[in-house]
């Protein structure tokens, strides 16, 4: 048992930190704040470039595919000091899909995939939701038909977050229509290159924009459908799993916590420091307690997958919990800052730069996105304690 | 990072978990609630021929100078089933005299409680103060060799069953510590009834007279010392809450997984799965902050703010946990026949011990120096 770094980690620790304080300028973080998911401005390519140069995105893969071959526990970390420098976060591709292929794909797809992940040459947008398949992913239509060598994609995607910027569509489609509806999935990489495919913009509450998608006759190649036919409702399954491991990271609360410390120090509001009112002092305390239990449970996670373990539940755990305090922290912080707390990112005078009243909107994404809370409390329910499903 | 146990560890968690999980039956339990003590002397010679009395103690005092972190192990195992609290408060006594007392203190005492032959309970809080000690109204003062001593100490842990206490009184501007033996002139032990029964008492301290070799460490010095045994007490007790909530989810999810309305088993009920999945993040989290404290200590390390988070943290989550249980149980977990009452009101009751969430959170606030001019 140790309940902190060990003497190597502590030195891996040491090394991002003194990285991301170097290279994560206010300039960096004003142009990612600027820029949202809108792609990537100068200064975040140039950072991008930098941080794969030292082979920091594939710190948790092999090193046969140019991966460092580190821990889950070094890359929560990295997350974790990335995220408390006001970093550009992690791709999905390298999150989520890449350690996917990993699992599931032939040698061919691990070598056609996994280095250009890596080198950013390749970022996929993730195709799973459609209007009427939300929560029951497994009602997915978008049908993908083999003719000849190619497969064809009619259908259309939602919430398609990032198809505007990226290389690739990661997509689940219906292959198999005559059997039971969560055995006829595949996952087929699509080229957003490809004629027949139309995105359109959704404009969101947060900011972030996400996109409709329409597939049209869309010809891909036959072995760009990943792993086996049929398979890709558990890839889809796995592919989450993988990203929440990255989401319980608390690396970004706690950047914001000490932010708001640091607030509370430095006000006076009606003739009084900040620090000296009971409510604020209770609030403040609160954050630090739940903050520090978020770290135990993504930490845990990421230690359970270097155990060999597909931490499902605990996943799950890291998963809910992280994105209720968001949502939390940022109420309560928005209210500790007060008549301020609603000064929106672009104006001047916002504290914080407005990065509470950022997370505060895009605290409920995080809530319902990526398997709804509610379903990853009847995940933990049945696949942790075992409860019936019938 | 490594949040396994070792093999070690695994070891004496099993071996606790087997004694007592044949040692506690129902009938036995029943029986217990008729006595002063709430356990039987057969039992109690169980487990110090286990050495868990002095598991903690130096080894110099025949104890076998395990860590906090090891006696929490061992403790998490108390809680899951809901085991006397007297061992809890025996081992917290050993602690307290190992902490504060001088040397020939600890080779008159430690020794008799490893052994389980001798008790020594705690007698800190009063009906008016539990953290202030400028407002205690115990008081020491010098006659002649010795001391008198004179005032009330209450929520004494297994005061009636103890052969001494170590009692704090005010001493002048400061605080000093002593063992005070329960067969002294003038000491009075009144048993209080607790909604946990766990034999809590009221000590009336009527002018005792003391021998000079009664003060446990330096006069009017001992509250700095008196605190840190409260803290690390408190991390012990989060290590026996954990145990505690473990035993309560696996019942309740059991309970759950069987129990059968409409036709279907209720677990079945998303509004059943979300309860549980609630309680298992709170205790997960509970987990490894408490052990996160008990291993900070154990290192050396330190660990205020840890104990404080574990505290305030875990005293919420198991009282949380019982009252999500009884929703759950319904009748079935309502009836003194079923053990889930048990721990509800020992979750409740050790929230409140050595500190409250709340005031562990007003602890931590003061720890992140908020105010400019350091004002609390």
């Amino acid at each position: 048992m140790r309940y902190a770094d060990a003497p190597e980690q502590q030195a891996w620790r040491q090394e991002v930190r003194r990285f991301v304080r170097r290279h994560v300028t206010p300039a960096l973080r004003a142009e990612l704040r600027a820029h949202g998911n809108e792609g990537e401005g100068p200064l975040a390519r140039a950072f991008h470039r930098q941080i794969f140069d030292k082979g920091w995105w594939g710190i948790a893969w092999p090193t046969e595919f140019g991966g460092l071959g580190k821990s889950a526990v070094d890359q929560y970390i990295f997350v974790e000091e990335m995220e408390a420098a006001g970093a550009p976060a992690m791709r999905l591709s390298i999150t989520s899909v890449a350690p996917t292929i990993r699992r599931v794909g032939t040698e061919a797809q691990k070598e056609r995939w996994l280095r250009p992940i890596l080198h950013g040459e390749v970022d996929f947008a993730i195709g799973y939701s459609e209007p009427d398949a939300g929560t029951d992913l497994a009602a997915l239509k978008t049908r993908a038909v083999l003719d000849g060598d190619e497969w064809v994609v009619n259908g259309q995607k939602i919430w398609n977050t990032g198809a505007h910027t990226a290389t690739h569509d990661w997509l689940a489609v219906r292959t198999e229509p005559d059997v039971p509806k969560h055995k006829g999935i595949s996952l087929l990489i699509v080229p957003m290159d490809r004629p027949g495919i139309t995105v359109q913009g959704l404009e969101t509450w947060s900011g972030i924009r996400t996109n409709a998608v329409f597939f049209e006759d869309v010809r891909v190649p036959r072995d760009y459908l990943i792993g086996e036919r049929g398979n890709g409702f558990y890839y889809v399954m796995m592919a989450l799993d993988f990203e929440r491991i990255t989401l319980g990271s608390t690396g970004l609360l706690r950047r914001l916590l000490e932010d708001l410390k640091a607030f509370v120090r430095g006000t006076v509001r009606d003739g009084r420091p900040l620090g000296a009112v009971p409510w604020v002092r209770r609030a403040i305390a609160d954050l630090e307690m739940r903050v520090e239990v978020g770290r135990q449970l993504g930490l845990l996670n990421a230690w359970l997958v270097d155990q060999g373990v597909v931490p499902t539940k605990e996943g799950s755990m890291a998963k809910v919990y992280v994105t209720e305090l968001n949502a939390r922290l940022a109420s309560v912080g928005m209210e500790i800052l007060g008549l301020a707390g609603q000064l929106a990112p672009d104006d001047p005078a916002a504290p914080l730069h407005g990065r509470l009243q950022w997370l505060y909107t895009t605290a409920p994404l995080q809530r319902f996105g990526g398997g709804t809370n509610e379903i990853q409390r009847c995940i933990i329910a049945q696949r942790g304690l075992g409860l019936p499903r019938k | 990072m490594d949040f396994g146990t070792g093999v070690d560890q695994q070891a004496v968690q099993a071996a606790a978990r087997r004694f007592l999980a044949a040692e506690i039956t129902r009938e036995r339990r029943r029986a217990w609630e008729t006595t002063a003590e709430g356990h039987d002397a057969e039992f109690w010679s169980g487990v110090a021929q286990l050495g868990w009395f002095g598991y903690g103690l130096p080894r110099e005092y025949g104890g076998e100078g395990a860590s906090l972190l090891e006696l929490g192990l061992l403790l998490e195992e108390c809680g899951r089933f809901v085991a006397p609290f007297a061992i809890f408060s025996t081992i917290a006594g050993g602690l307290g005299v190992a902490a504060l007392g001088t040397a020939a203190q600890k080779r008159d005492w430690l020794p008799l409680i490893a052994r389980g032959d001798s008790r020594v309970a705690l007698a800190v809080a009063e009906k008016a103060a539990a953290a202030n000690p400028s407002a205690f109204q115990t008081t020491v003062r010098s006659r002649r060799r010795g001391f008198v001593v004179r005032g009330e100490k209450r929520y004494v842990l297994q005061g009636v069953a103890a052969d001494a206490f170590v009692v704090a009184a005010r001493d002048g501007r400061g605080v000093s510590a002593l063992i005070v033996p329960a067969g002294a002139p003038g000491v009075t032990v009144v048993p209080a009834r607790t909604f946990a029964h766990d034999r809590q008492c009221v000590l009336r301290l009527d002018d005792v007279v003391l021998p000079a070799t009664a003060l446990a460490g330096m006069r009017g010095a001992a509250w700095p010392r008196l605190e840190r045994l409260r803290r690390r007490l408190a991390a012990l007790l989060c290590a026996e809450m954990i145990g505690g909530a473990d035993a309560v989810l696996d019942m309740t999810a059991r309970y759950v997984s069987e129990r059968e309305q409409f036709g279907v088993k209720i677990g079945t009920f998303q509004a059943v799965q979300q309860m549980i999945a609630g309680m298992a993040i709170e205790l997960e989290g509970a987990r490894h902050v408490t052990r996160q404290a008990l291993w900070r200590l154990a290192e050396g390390l330190a660990a205020e703010r840890e104990i404080a988070i574990a505290k305030a943290w875990t005293g919420r989550a198991y009282v949380s946990i019982t009252l999500a249980a009884h929703q759950l149980h319904g009748g079935a977990g309502y009836v003194v026949d079923h053990d889930l009452h048990r721990y509800s009101a020992r979750a409740k009751e050790a929230e409140l011990r050595f500190g409250s969430p709340e005031e562990w959170l007003e602890d931590l606030a003061g720890r992140l120096r908020l105010a400019p001019d350091g004002r609390r």
